[in-house]
């Protein structure tokens, strides 16, 4: 695991507020190296991120392609100067922009499937997931889903 | 922290719908009929339904989980909070979000609810909610049967799913 870790470099974790923060911080904070995040701003977020190293955004919306736009120029001007090795979300529309730019600056992306996602996702998981390196399943039944998956079992 | 009899009525109800953009109105003029005969506290999100109970739009997540640890009875939209709430012990009472009715983007709630509910891990209400007093009166027996023969949620191994990821991103890294 260091060895992977080693080659991997940093993590960055993209989590809006909610349940999807709670599978993002599991997997965060037991990440065999160093972990940094970006954020939605919200109760949540900030207290469960108040001992971490945290960014915080607003949630773009998929309806505008603008908005989206330029939260992914944020998002690569950020990783250009972070260099993460590995991102990893769960959602939700914050994630798009994200590992959109990631992809372009081919950083590997690993996008987690939420516990309570048993068959159609949302857009932004959709979206996510056809561009992720690999997508982290919690339930046997949606490995073959997607065309790199890998079952890693309940996180939270 | 002793286990409550299942015999006796619940008192205290802890309701949540999420920290969405969605209002979950249906499942909160559902709370307002209970009238006064429960210590309710309700996180409401951004519905504007009027509630005699103390119901902020957001709570922090250790508030919520003391809360909802404390509670007789947890009401909850079919999210994460759901596993959480199994996993202090307890079987929620759950309401999916539902597309048609503008509660959320799609019906993912919808389909994890009916799984949870066959297997016995919730409570499950639908429709327009008319039997949420009936349910939560009736609920310490209820889950009290579910408790006795449901399975437990599996073990968390954060470290193995981090073996299995970066040897699977190792993998691909390579084939390219």
């Amino acid at each position: 695991m260091t060895t992977g870790s080693a080659q991997l470099g940093d993590l960055l974790v993209v989590s809006s507020a909610g349940g999807v923060l709670l599978d993002a911080l599991a997997l965060g904070r037991s990440y065999p190296g160093s972990c940094s995040f970006v954020a939605v701003d919200a109760v949540d977020t900030r207290e469960e991120l108040a001992a971490e190293h945290v960014e915080f955004r607003r949630e773009p919306s998929l309806r505008r392609p603008l908005g989206l736009l330029a939260e992914s120029v944020v998002a690569w001007r950020s990783m250009r100067r972070r260099r993460p090795g590995l991102v990893l979300s769960a959602g939700t529309a914050l994630a798009v922009p994200w590992f959109v730019a990631a992809a372009v600056l081919r950083v590997p992306r690993v996008w987690v499937e939420t516990f309570n996602i048993i068959d159609r996702q949302g857009l932004a998981a959709r979206v996510c997931a056809r561009i992720a390196t690999l997508v982290a399943v919690q339930h046997p039944a949606r490995l073959g889903v997607h065309l790199r998956s890998v079952l890693v079992g309940e996180l939270m | 922290m002793t286990a409550p009899n299942p015999h006796d009525p619940p008192r205290t109800v802890v309701v949540t719908v999420g920290m969405g953009r969605w209002p979950f109105d249906r499942l909160l003029r559902a709370v307002g009929a209970l009238g006064d005969d429960y210590d309710l506290f309700v996180q409401r999100g951004t519905s504007d339904v009027p509630l005699a109970c103390p119901a902020p739009r957001f709570v922090s997540p250790s508030e919520l989980r003391d809360r909802m640890q404390a509670a007789d009875v947890v009401v909850t939209h079919a999210g994460n909070t759901v596993r959480l709430v199994q996993r202090l012990g307890k079987v929620p009472i759950c309401v999916a979000r539902e597309q048609r009715r503008g509660e959320m983007a799609n019906d993912h709630q919808v389909q994890f609810l009916r799984h949870e509910q066959r297997s016995g891990l919730a409570v499950g209400l639908w429709g327009e909610l008319d039997d949420l007093a009936a349910a939560i009166a009736g609920h310490p027996a209820v889950e009290a049967a579910l408790l006795a023969t449901r399975p437990k949620p599996p073990e968390i191994d954060l470290d193995r799913a981090w073996r299995l990821l970066l040897h699977e991103l190792h993998v691909e890294a390579s084939s390219r």
